[in-house]
């Protein structure tokens, strides 16, 4: 037992799951002084082996729980008049509003196929890879978004009421610590995962290219519903299949749906 | 029978252990052993990690309970493990069913 703290440790694994490790194996050789538990790293690498499954699960759904948060949060926040993405209020205010919208997206993209991955019940170490860095860049992306809110409530705070500056700090800083949380349990998940190259699972270019369309016309349609007019609707279009278009080619490689 | 063999098979055979109540893990190990007449003898540190795997599932449920002025990991079914064990089982039986049929 005396080298199996080390070799926990070596793996991820510490504080009160590491003794309660050692506290049952010690307990079995106590009952079997003459059994054959394996050598201390074998016994590590065992127990990363079997517990990144869950703890890989766990995270992704800790971390797609905390970017819906997040999501939810920039929406109500926003609605007092925050997001502004063509500049009517300074060009720090349209950054911000392009890095929610960018940031915003990649991540749900991501956040979707990490939590299909988790889903389809990963097993091994390379499918694990896969979703934890799905999940990594969905946080990432979010933790963008989520930025770029805090840039923009800042630059509008001269023309904010009290009541929507009250809610926007805290809509900023707790889905902050929400992300951080999940970003931490994610870490944990990582260190346990024997390092491999992830698993790619390339999409079909035709799903790819329907998943685009059905993004551009939700963004053409709701746009020009939403501000009346179809020529906003469609310069909105535009912008969108641009967007889709080089995010696809910057985190497809990434995100395993292209080779 | 090798370990390699069982390995498909060592969550539902866990579970089905601890069907008739709760027990620490070298009792899992040892009923294992006497259950299957001794064809299942494991590797003793594949288990518990498995166990570990389990109960970070839902599957199981674990607690520290001292017998004997020795503190030991108890582990039972939780409501998930038992379905999960019926589901499992039958899903085995129908398997060993077409098997049969094809081998006969």
């Amino acid at each position: 037992m005396t080298g199996l703290r080390a070799e926990l440790a070596r793996v991820g694994i510490r504080g009160r799951l590491a003794r309660r490790i050692v506290l049952e194996l010690e307990d079995h050789l106590r009952c079997d002084p003459a059994a054959d538990l394996g050598a201390p790293r074998e016994i590590a690498q065992r127990f990363a082996e079997e517990l990144s499954v869950p703890r890989t699960r766990r995270s992704t759904y800790g971390g797609f729980a905390a970017l819906a948060f997040a999501a939810v949060s920039i929406a109500i926040s926003s609605s007092g008049g925050g997001l502004d993405v063509f500049g009517a209020r300074g060009w720090v205010v349209s950054l911000g509003g392009l890095g929610v919208v960018f940031g915003g997206q990649v991540s749900f993209v991501a956040g979707v196929l990490a939590l299909w991955g988790a889903l389809r019940r990963p097993r091994t170490p390379a499918e694990l890879r896969l979703v934890q860095r799905r999940t990594g860049v969905a946080l990432a992306a979010g933790g963008f978004a989520l930025a770029a809110h805090g840039v923009q409530t800042v630059a509008v705070q001269p023309l904010m009421s009290n009541l929507w500056l009250a809610l926007a700090i805290p809509a900023s800083v707790v889905p902050a610590l929400a992300l951080g949380s999940a970003a931490h349990g994610l870490h944990s998940a990582i260190a346990l995962t024997p390092r491999t190259e992830p698993v790619a699972r390339p999409f079909p270019y035709r799903a790819v290219i329907a998943i685009g369309t059905a993004a551009v016309t939700v963004m053409v349609v709701g746009s020009a519903f939403a501000e009346h007019s179809w020529v906003e609707g469609l310069s909105r279009g535009v912008l969108e299949s641009i967007g889709f278009a080089l995010c696809f080619a910057i985190f497809g490689r990434r995100l395993g749906i292209r080779r | 029978m090798r370990a390699e063999t069982l390995k498909g098979h060592l969550d539902v055979l866990i579970l089905a252990t601890l069907r008739d109540g709760p027990a620490h893990g070298y009792a899992v190990i040892e009923e294992l052993k006497q259950r299957s007449g001794g064809a299942f003898e494991l590797a003793e540190g594949t288990v518990y990690p498995v166990l570990h795997r389990l109960e970070a599932d839902g599957l199981l449920a674990s607690a520290w309970s001292t017998a004997a002025g020795r503190r030991r990991r108890v582990y039972r079914l939780t409501r998930r493990g038992r379905a999960a064990l019926a589901q499992r089982r039958g899903d085995w039986q129908s398997f060993v069913r077409a098997v049969e049929a094809v081998l006969a």
